[in-house]
């Protein structure tokens, strides 16, 4: 299969500068639309005799990405600074573990949250001990508090006071009433301790992969969909080769319930990336969707992840981005609760939904 | 040095200046595949449905270079016109939507909100000051704007009378020389200002006028041609001065220390922040380098032979 312009560009080793003038346009251009010219500027370190008008714009997404991965750090240090007196285990998720670990998916990587999970018992101390260090809750509405805490998987976003920077506190990496839950003293059984930072982790390799593959799978926002397979891409090219990785990937998949979730996503990654996969992993792949309604899901996702020409709408505005933002809702909780909580949204005063 | 594949500067080899299109020329380039303008350093791509926009474009960025069919563009921009009834237009950039839909008297001002949007959120490798920068006999002069300091009328009163425009909405100083490259693209004025320049220097072209938006009355000024042919000549700062209009001021300079110059410039900068170390070394050196003041005036011509005494001229 023929793969696009950005794909080849962010996987073929190594990168080549010998493009024509339109060509560097539509890659730019398909990098900043899918939010990955930071990934891209630093597969490029190293190539020589890139244009300077490329060159520069190559720098600049650097320097984004550098200061990022330097505020990650020192935030990192602050939490467990903070978290400290608790002596309880602090994981970082996603984009912060990626950098803390310094996987090759961390690499250009721009996000603006750092993720953490702790265990559930301890998540109000935590959250106790972040306010007293600056952090204080972005939402001010009493029901979004009560959503949060009843029914997520996570509490209001902590945003501190000076800093800006933004902490989601979580208890596991699904939502307890949704189709997939995972419990999060499963994930905590199986950690990867950090030797920089005191009582700091990220989950293990596994469950880190299991993690990125559920928050695109139940995630209803498409426009960094692209970019979480970008991810999905370089975990899996890292963590495969240690030769059992795949086989454990499926075990561990199965133990915490979400053999769905990987052969779904598995399934559209090969669609667009040229990833390595163990026989037990593509055969995973190869089998894709299975029962009528995850074909549907299957085709909706193909149609909002894989990448078009530059000029073609973005992945956001698509058509079946509605359809499966809808289909995020639907998942994360049963149709009784949905109901409600659609309902209490709708009749809220105008003038709170603002704020 | 890396191999440039875009046309070189007008300096050095003088492409069609966009005047040479007809307004339908441009209007037909912006509806089908777009406008490829060369506003050095930049080059974008604009397209829109927007009925006269091509006639604004062409009076006001009329000796800029067009850019060759086949070349780089730094950004492609959109400027599209939606709904039929009470229409507004929509800005979006290589996927960037960073505004909400304005309506459509208001186009031109919002493709320049646009275009400095594209420059100040993606171009990180300059120091990106919120500032004027004009030029004369190679004094260089950075004004840095607080809104409200009318900052961009002292702009267009010296530009008038004679002086280099470099900038006069974006101050890019190149961390790596300390060099800052012109944009020299137009002067943007509000409210009462606009009629006082145009009173005063009767051949600056005004090119648009939008009453109504979020600042006002928005007018803009063509830049002067000089400025615009020597656009890849860089400046090297000597000056930083922060302008302060005050009706009943008489015109007066207060010297800054080095250290509030330093903190005032890094509030003024868009990445500062951004750049960390970069931005810490390179705003040390500028300040280093320049003599800074804060200036305060009411009347034009004193503030004119104050600028002029700094570029020797008497």
């Amino acid at each position: 299969m023929e793969r696009s312009l950005i794909v080849t560009a962010l996987t073929a080793y190594p990168p080549t500068a010998e493009r024509s003038a339109t060509e560097w346009t539509q890659l730019l251009r398909q990098a900043r639309i899918l939010n990955v010219l930071p990934q891209l500027a630093r597969l490029y370190d190293h190539t020589t005799g890139i244009p300077s008008e490329v060159s520069r714009h190559f720098e600049s997404a650097r320097r984004i990405a550098e200061r990022l991965a330097l505020d990650v750090h020192r935030e990192a240090e602050r939490i467990s600074t903070a978290l400290q007196p608790l002596n309880i285990p602090v994981v970082f998720l996603k984009g912060g573990a990626y950098v803390l670990r310094e996987l090759s998916a961390a690499r250009g990587r721009v996000f603006s949250d750092l993720d953490l999970l702790v265990p559930k018992e301890a998540i109000t101390a935590a959250e106790d001990r972040l306010i007293r260090a600056g952090w204080v809750s972005s939402h001010h509405d009493a029901y979004d508090q009560r959503y949060y805490r009843q029914w997520m998987h996570e509490i209001p976003p902590l945003r501190h006071l000076h800093r800006g920077t933004i902490v989601d506190l979580h208890h596991t990496i699904t939502p307890p009433t949704c189709r997939f839950p995972v419990q999060g003293a499963k994930l905590l059984g199986a950690l990867n301790s950090l030797t920089t930072l005191p009582n700091c982790h990220t989950l293990s390799n596994t469950d880190m992969v299991l993690h990125a593959v559920v928050h695109r799978f139940m995630e209803g926002e498409w426009a960094n969909g692209f970019r979480d397979l970008l991810d999905l891409h370089r975990l899996l090219e890292e963590f495969s080769k240690d030769a059992g990785f795949g086989d454990a990937l499926l075990n561990r998949s199965h133990e915490l319930g979400l053999e769905m979730p990987l052969r779904q996503t598995l399934h559209q990654l090969k669609r667009i990336f040229p990833t390595p996969l163990s026989p037990a992993l593509k055969i995973t792949a190869q089998r894709g969707p299975i029962r009528v309604s995850e074909r549907v899901t299957s085709m909706l996702m193909g149609e909002v992840l894989m990448p078009r020409e530059a000029d073609a709408k973005t992945p956001e505005r698509r058509w079946a981005a509605p359809l499966l933002y809808l289909r995020a809702h639907w998942l994360r909780m049963p149709p009784h609760l949905l109901a409600a909580h659609l309902l209490r949204k709708a009749l809220r005063p105008a003038q709170e939904n603002t704020s | 040095m890396p191999a440039r594949i875009d046309q070189p500067t007008p300096l050095n080899c003088p492409a069609l200046p966009l005047s040479a299109l007809t307004e339908a020329e441009i209007q037909e380039r912006l509806e089908n595949g777009g406008l490829a303008l060369l506003t050095p350093p930049f080059r974008f791509r604009i397209r829109s449905n927007v009925a006269g926009l091509a006639a604004t474009l062409r009076a006001l960025y009329a000796d800029f270079p067009l850019g060759s069919e086949q070349g780089f563009d730094d950004f492609t921009v959109t400027l599209r016109k939606a709904r039929p009834f009470r229409p507004k237009v929509h800005f979006e950039s290589d996927g960037g939507q960073p505004f909400e839909p304005l309506p459509l008297a208001q186009a031109f001002p919002m493709l320049e909100w646009g275009f400095n949007w594209c420059i100040s959120s993606h171009c990180h490798n300059y120091m990106i000051t919120h500032a004027a920068v004009i030029e004369r006999n190679g004094c260089t002069i950075i004004l840095p704007a607080p809104p409200g300091s009318g900052k961009s009328t002292l702009c267009a009163l010296l530009v008038g009378h004679g002086w280099r425009l470099l900038s006069d909405e974006l101050a890019l100083l190149d961390p790596h020389t300390g060099l800052l490259t012109p944009i020299p693209r137009p002067i943007s004025l509000k409210n009462a200002s606009i009629g006082l320049i145009r009173q005063r220097y009767p051949d600056l072209q005004l090119g648009s006028l939008v009453k109504d938006t979020v600042k006002g009355t928005v007018g803009h000024f063509r830049p002067p041609s000089d400025s615009v042919a020597r656009s890849g000549e860089p400046g090297t700062p000597t000056h930083v001065i922060f302008p302060h209009y005050r009706s009943g001021a008489s015109t007066s300079s207060m010297p800054l220390s080095r250290g509030s110059a330093f903190m005032r410039m890094a509030q003024n900068t868009f990445n500062y922040d951004l750049l960390g170390q970069a931005g810490f070394a390179a705003m040390g050196e500028l300040i280093a380098r320049v003599t800074a003041y804060d200036f305060e005036y009411q009347d034009a011509d004193d503030a004119i032979a104050h600028f002029d005494s700094l570029a020797g001229i008497a």
